[in-house]
């Protein structure tokens, strides 16, 4: 599901596009055809650009061969997947990945044994990828703290709303609804079961978990292909932690280049560097 | 790079948007009926769905956008600067922005016991005790892993160091009238030292450092210092409760170990390396 304020951008950004095929009549008899042909290519690349970026841009900056000085010393390659940076003549590279692990536990419905298994299990699981990675990596977990009390009325307004729902359907009592039913009744004990979580002491969190994977060699080609080798090796030890990782390309790369630094003050300034999906 | 994008996505977008309309206009009121209008009104067209395109791109992409149409090269700078320098106080990193400094503390935290000492209770705890660590603050916080090479240079000389005791032992040893025995001890220590010497050098030992790092922006430089190092201190005062360790602050050169990749592929490990693909 994709956020508001990415349909709102790309309708009004989509607006001149629309309005040539609208008017393409205006165009001549056989010239609408091709205004309209056109049009629909460039209807396609901005859909593409606003729901893909991260396929998108790189991949017409690798097409026109640029790159990108974020900072002294530091460049992108051409696939803007991976920083580059030579120091006394060698090259180092940094490749990031996603890897987010709180989601699994936290949204699932897992039984209470489950949860329990895997919480006593992921110490071991950890040290077993550290024991069997032999490349050199740094996984990164940035954390902050939300408000109890606004998580606790959120979840509290989503169980009242999904309450009243469950009612509507009990009260119609037609046997078509039972699967909605029984949807709904599932939906209200994963809320109940937050909501008892943080009755408990536990505190709600937001997490972005990345991995930096660094590579090494005489020259950018050697580097980029050391980092390349060195991903692949912790994508295979971080299978077993059952999670998807996935290469960072394109705007979200110098995000997390800027994280290796420095990072916001503040969780809103981190909404705005990233799309928001729920 | 997260300033420049929220100052000048939106004015940027509604420039781009304006000069799409613009040519779309330009491209009805061109006078139809004659062929080589044609290519003039497809021209207007293309350029329009172009800015048009690029005015979405710039919701993200502004700062490259921008600086590509100023530069026109293939390489686009967006920061001529350093990321960051070492403040004096060798305690945190520091970095001017447009109206203000950020300042960077990076915290070491001691943990050493391995997960297999534990019993089920005690991985239990520690791994709920991750989880009241990440909610210490509600500003943003950076917990890391890192699993690097070690320099293990100090740690083989020391090792040399032995060999060469265990040597000379063994030839006074064999000097003197002493039992076989005591030569046999001699002999079986000095085997001993040049198998680990052996193992210690053939491979890149990899160690791993759990650190957490802290930010804070100020008007100054020394006030974001100052901030960040009061989060970092109740960042310490939290995970010293929790974990029942004592973290510190990392200063001096060790910072590079957790910023630069040169900290964590040091120049020895890479030219190691290239010997080893040579020698291959």
């Amino acid at each position: 599901m994709v956020d508001q304020e990415t349909v709102i951008f790309t309708l009004f950004a989509a607006v001149p596009i629309i309005v040539i095929m609208a008017l393409s009549g205006a165009y001549g008899k056989y010239v609408n055809i091709l205004v309209i042909i056109i049009a629909l290519i460039g209807l396609a690349l901005l859909l593409a650009l606003a729901f893909a970026d991260f396929l998108i841009v790189p991949y017409f900056m690798n097409l026109f061969g640029l790159k990108v000085q974020p900072a002294k010393d530091f460049t992108t390659n051409r696939q803007q997947n991976a920083i580059i940076k030579q120091s006394n003549g060698i090259y180092y590279t940094i490749g990031y990945l996603t890897a987010n692990l709180y989601s699994y536990t936290f949204k699932q419905e897992l039984s209470e044994e489950d949860t329990y298994q895997k919480i006593i299990n992921s110490p071991l699981i950890w040290e077993n990828i550290i024991s069997s990675v032999k490349v050199p990596f740094r996984y990164n977990i940035v954390s902050f703290a939300e408000n109890v009390q606004k998580v606790r009325e959120a979840l509290e307004a989503q169980r009242g709303l999904k309450e009243s729902q469950l009612t509507k359907l009990m009260q119609a009592s037609k046997t078509e609804f039972s699967s909605a039913v029984a949807d709904l009744q599932r939906a209200i004990n994963i809320i109940q079961r937050k909501i008892d979580r943080i009755s408990a002491g536990e505190k709600p969190v937001r997490t972005i978990m990345y991995i930096e994977v660094f590579g090494a060699g005489v020259n950018e080609k050697a580097a980029l292909d050391d980092l390349e080798y060195n991903i692949d090796q912790v994508r295979s030890a971080f299978a077993s932690f059952d999670i998807e990782i996935n290469r960072v390309a394109g705007r979200e790369l110098f995000v997390l280049f800027e994280f290796g630094f420095f990072l916001p003050s503040s969780y809103s300034d981190i909404e705005q560097l990233f799309s928001k999906e729920e | 790079m997260a300033e420049m994008v929220q100052k000048g996505s939106l004015i940027f977008f509604m420039v781009f948007w304006a000069v799409s309309i613009g040519f779309l206009v330009l491209s009805i009121s061109i006078p139809k009926g004659q062929i080589y209008t044609i290519p003039l009104e497809l021209i207007a067209v293309i350029i329009a769905i172009l800015f048009a395109i690029l005015a979405y791109g710039t919701r993200f992409h502004s700062p490259i956008i921008i600086e590509f149409l100023n530069q026109r090269k293939k390489l686009i700078v967006l920061n001529n600067d350093y990321p960051y320098y070492i403040y004096p106080s060798n305690d945190a990193i520091v970095r001017k922005l447009s109206s203000e400094y950020v300042a960077t503390v990076i915290i070491k935290l001691p943990m050493y016991r391995s997960a297999t000492e534990m019993s089920e209770e005690e991985r239990y705890t520690f791994a709920k005790n991750i989880g009241r660590a990440l909610t210490l603050s509600d500003k943003p916080v950076r917990f890391a892993s890192q699993l690097y090479y070690m320099n293990n240079e100090s740690y083989i000389s020391v090792i040399r160091e032995q060999l060469n005791k265990a040597e000379t032992e063994l030839l006074s040893l064999q000097q003197q009238n002493v039992p076989q025995e005591k030569i046999e001890k001699a002999k079986g220590q000095l085997a001993m030292w040049r198998n680990i010497l052996s193992a210690v050098s053939s491979s890149n030992a990899m160690q791993l450092d759990s650190v957490v790092y802290v930010s804070a922006k100020g008007v100054r430089d020394y006030e974001a210092v100052a901030y960040a190092q009061q989060r970092a201190r109740e960042i310490i005062s939290g995970i010293g409760a929790i974990f029942g360790v004592i973290p510190t602050i990392v200063t001096g050169q060790d910072i590079i170990k957790y910023i630069e990749p040169e900290g964590v592929i040091t120049e020895a490990i890479v030219t190691e390396k290239i010997k080893k693909e040579i020698s291959d």
